[in-house]
């Protein structure tokens, strides 16, 4: 009967000071997480929130803070919310970057860059038609596309500017047998809207420099492996 | 006097003990007076007011984040706090310029401090007079009003559209201008302003600057409008510039923001 005695009082002390360590670290955990994540600067400093925490009246201490603790957990759970927002937004699957100020190139999955090209983008020249008053510049295109069309083996249809910029007559018809040119554009092409294309070129020299004419040139073994590991709708991401 | 067995002894000394830290434990709290409870009630309200004020930052820049993100188009941040310029294609970095140390000068407008193009002001009107070159002042004078006006903008919420791309002799070089009053300058070049040598047509690019030619009147500026300038090598300045263009959109991450 004694040991049952002495073991209950011997348990009731575990327990008082399990509790009372089990009080402090949470004490202890609740202020550290506080202040880890207490930005520097931005913020204002606990001191300078001290004013408005002193201008509370003591009897609506308890409430402010209680409410001050519902907002915090209710931000705590906005924040949540976009954070999923945000995932839903990242680029799905595979997609294409194009540096056009340092004509680089990347194919990437979500975080990761699978492959970095040289390539070559527009020159940002302007060309002016002398018989009338249409004028192009050569610029690539800067937003978010996508891949319209796959093509192998394209045929190059010369558009106007390039029989001007040549010097050459400006055929009637668009279907003109003299427009149309091959083995110019390499082995792939990838269409990305309004005529512009990731393609290959006869001028593998002067990848990385900004000479196109608002296409977006490729040595062929990179065209190659964009083109294998692209698809209708590939996302490109060009800035 | 009897002596107390020691199996007896044992059990009064564990109660003993056992009262005494029971005592301990619901005392030594109510131990403090009550002012000190109140000045620990006090910091935990100051404490939880200033997380509020982080997270509601953070859910600002993650809501300005997704705003851009559905875009459709790459856009830029401004991180002053990585002193780092990165190029976002909805919400995934994909390029990364780096902006070091000496380098760069950040004048963003604090509550508490001058706002830059009050200084600005002050800097060019000093110059203006030692110039004495009138015309160039009456250009240059009637700009502190607009100024004023914006001293009391709030730069925590910056987000804007390029507007325009200017390549400028003073105060910067790479100008990015941005609508709603906000400008980023990326200053490659300060001789212009070492110089002292002021003439007309940097003014007036000086007073286009101040004023962009869409700002709305200062009555009309809601309190999103500030001004950042960004000091930088011209290699800096020369590699970012490239990578912008009209259209573009950026968000600037201020000192002390939170990871977003």
């Amino acid at each position: 009967m004694k040991n049952v005695g002495f073991r209950i009082i011997r348990a009731g002390l575990l327990l008082s000071l399990g509790g009372a360590a089990a009080f402090l670290a949470a004490g202890w955990l609740r202020t550290s997480i506080e202040s880890r994540t207490l930005p520097p600067r931005l913020v204002p400093e606990v001191s300078a929130l001290a004013a408005a925490a002193a201008a509370v009246p003591t009897a609506d201490l308890d409430a402010a803070l209680a409410d001050l603790e519902k907002d915090v957990n209710r931000l705590e759970k906005h924040l949540f919310s976009l954070d999923r927002q945000l995932m839903r937004r990242a680029p799905k699957g595979t997609y294409i970057v194009i540096d056009a100020a340092h004509n680089k190139l990347w194919l990437r999955r979500g975080e990761k860059t699978l492959r970095e090209s040289i390539c070559s983008t527009g020159s940002g020249k302007i060309l002016a038609d002398p018989a009338g008053g249409r004028s192009w510049i050569f610029s690539t295109p800067r937003g978010e596309f996508h891949v319209t069309n796959r093509l192998e083996v394209p045929t190059w249809r010369k558009p106007d500017w390039a029989f001007i910029e040549e010097g050459e007559p400006v055929p009637d018809r668009s279907d003109a047998l003299e427009r149309f040119q091959d083995g110019v554009l390499g082995e792939y092409a990838l269409a990305f809207g309004d005529g512009f294309l990731i393609h290959g070129t006869l001028y593998t020299r002067l990848l990385g420099k900004s000479v196109t004419h608002g296409c977006v040139r490729l040595g062929p073994i990179d065209l190659k492996a964009i083109y294998d590991q692209s698809q209708l709708y590939t996302p490109i991401y060009i800035f | 006097m009897r002596a107390i067995p020691s199996r007896r002894r044992q059990v009064l000394t564990g109660l003993s003990v056992f009262l005494l830290l029971s005592t301990l434990a619901t005392v030594a709290p109510r131990g403090q007076t009550d002012a000190e409870d109140e000045q620990d009630r006090r910091s935990r309200y100051a404490r939880l007011l200033q997380r509020k004020f982080l997270l509601e930052r953070e859910a600002q820049l993650k809501e300005l984040q997704i705003h851009l993100a559905e875009q459709d188009s790459p856009y830029l941040v401004f991180d002053l706090e990585e002193k780092e310029i990165r190029v976002y294609v909805r919400v995934t970095a994909v390029q990364a310029l780096p902006l070091t140390g000496a380098e760069m000068e950040v004048l963003t407008e604090a509550e508490d401090a001058i706002s830059p193009q009050r200084a600005w002001m002050d800097r060019a009107l000093d110059l203006v007079a030692k110039s004495g070159d009138q015309e160039a002042a009456e250009i240059i004078q009637p700009r502190p009003e607009g100024a004023a006006a914006m001293d009391e903008i709030n730069p925590r919420s910056v987000t804007a559209e390029i507007a325009g791309l200017k390549e400028t002799t003073y105060p910067s070089r790479y100008t990015l201008l941005y609508r709603q009053g906000v400008a980023v300058h990326i200053v490659g070049d300060q001789t212009a302003l070492k110089e002292g040598g002021w003439v007309q047509e940097k003014l007036e690019r000086l007073a286009n600057l101040l004023i962009p030619p869409d700002l709305p009147a200062a009555d009309e500026m809601e309190p999103v409008h500030t001004w950042i300038h960004l000091t930088m090598s011209e290699e800096q300045a020369r590699a970012i510039y490239p990578m912008t263009f009209v259209g573009m959109r950026a968000m600037v991450r201020l000192p002390g923001d939170p990871v977003f």
